[in-house]
């Protein structure tokens, strides 16, 4: 697990850090425009690939948002 | 010796109506007025008046070229007008301009429609016009009325779009060194739909079908008569292809990165520009966000953020500076300058 981008969905989130595991919940009221944007931004630059917006768009946790980074990094 | 294309002077104009954060947050809750700060840069947009439009405010930007005696109407002999959001199908804005500026009826006018990239288009427009000896003196103006696309519930896009007007005078220079250039552009139709006014052209004209609001995926209600973003899209775009676009350009023209004295990117909102000026590793003190108080006004964006660092001094006569465009199209281009105001 990266520490790194825990950390920093946290901050997009707006959540306790402590709070943040791969259960964690997202939906259209925490993950929006906004915070979508700005976690494409942080896997571009933690892992330096792009993941689809309409991808990203779907996941409903964020285990799956790195499933999604993955699957880009040909794991 | 050769004539020279060169920016001789910029004014810009913004409408009356400030939409501030605090407005925006009272009709979004979610979204707090420190929120939208911290994520967009902008603390307020100007929106036009209803009935105001783009001949309106582009009269009134160059209006004040002259009013600052940068150049005189007489002297003018071409005028560009990059817009999306034009006053009609037909005839030209810029015809219409000519008359409301009382310009010279031997003048050149015509309307080119360009978004997010429309101002390094209408660099190399008005550069190959006055080194070919075409013209000698153009005035091309940069303005949009967005907002009056915009779904009024859309907070994606509320928060981000301003209206307003750029005016720039380009003049013939004697002289050796390129004041403008060299040129890069991309182009990508394949991202169209990522960032479209859908309904009103003739693909799908206006019916009584195409004021219809629908929920989009993104939660937010829109009609097709309304401009769709795809946010995060857009933002995967410009990461992909504006560092590469930097790079070709220093290629191009043989220049060392830290020779160029600073960078004015299209001021889309602060958090892409951030993140792009992290990825290419521009220094903070080198790289232009300005747009607090005039939000994204599409391709006046530039021209605009130029005109206040020239104001402010970051800018000098004869600096060399990087102009970057990008975004609906999809479309971007660059271009390094030396102004000499």
């Amino acid at each position: 697990m990266n520490e790194a981008f825990l950390e920093e969905m946290a901050e997009i989130l707006e959540e306790d850090i402590g709070n943040i595991t791969p259960d964690y919940s997202l939906s259209k009221e925490n993950f929006d425009s906004l915070a979508i944007v700005a976690t494409l931004a942080l896997i571009d630059d933690i892992f330096e690939v792009t993941v689809s917006g309409k991808e990203l768009r779907k996941v409903k946790d964020i285990g799956s948002i790195l499933r999604l980074v993955e699957k880009a990094m040909g794991k | 010796m050769n004539n020279k294309a060169c920016i001789k002077g910029i004014a810009s104009y913004l409408p009356d109506y400030q939409l501030t954060n605090e407005e925006l947050s009272e009709k979004y809750p979610e979204w707090n007025v420190e929120k939208i700060y911290k994520k967009t840069g902008i603390s307020s947009r100007s929106i036009v008046a209803p009935g105001e439009c783009v001949s309106d405010m582009a009269v009134a930007a160059a209006q004040k070229l002259f009013n600052k005696k940068v150049c005189v109407k007489e002297e003018i002999e071409c005028l560009i007008l990059c817009t999306q959001s034009p006053d009609y199908f037909l005839p030209s804005t810029a015809c219409i301009i000519q008359d409301r500026l009382e310009l010279p009826k031997g003048i050149a006018a015509f309307d080119y429609n360009l978004g997010c990239s429309g101002y390094i288009y209408g660099l190399a427009i008005a550069k190959s016009l006055i080194e070919t000896g075409i013209f000698n003196n153009i005035i091309l103006i940069t303005a949009e009325t967005y907002t009056k696309y915009l779904n009024p519930t859309d907070k994606s896009v509320r928060t981000i779009f301003g209206d307003g007007a750029a005016a720039t005078f380009l003049c013939a220079k004697k002289c050796e060194e390129e004041m403008i250039g060299p040129f890069i552009f991309g182009t990508d139709g394949s991202g169209a739909e990522k960032l479209i006014v859908p309904a009103g052209g003739h693909r799908r004209p206006i019916d009584s079908s195409t004021a219809i609001e629908l929920v989009c995926d993104d939660g937010i209600k829109r009609s097709p008569e309304n401009l769709y973003m795809d946010g995060a899209e857009i933002f995967n775009f410009t990461l992909d292809r504006v560092p590469q676009m930097i790079k070709d350009l220093l290629n191009k023209s043989e220049t060392k990165f830290d020779d160029v004295g600073y960078f004015i990117f299209h001021q889309a909102n602060r958090f892409m520009l951030e993140t792009l000026r992290k990825k290419i590793k521009i220094p903070k003190d080198k790289f232009c966000i300005n747009n607090e108080y005039f939000a994204n006004t599409v391709s006046a964006t530039i021209p605009m953020a130029l005109e206040i660092e020239f104001n402010d001094g970051k800018i000098k006569n004869n600096d060399l500076v990087m102009l970057a465009g990008f975004g609906v199209g999809l479309s971007w281009g660059a271009t390094l300058i030396k102004v000499l105001f």
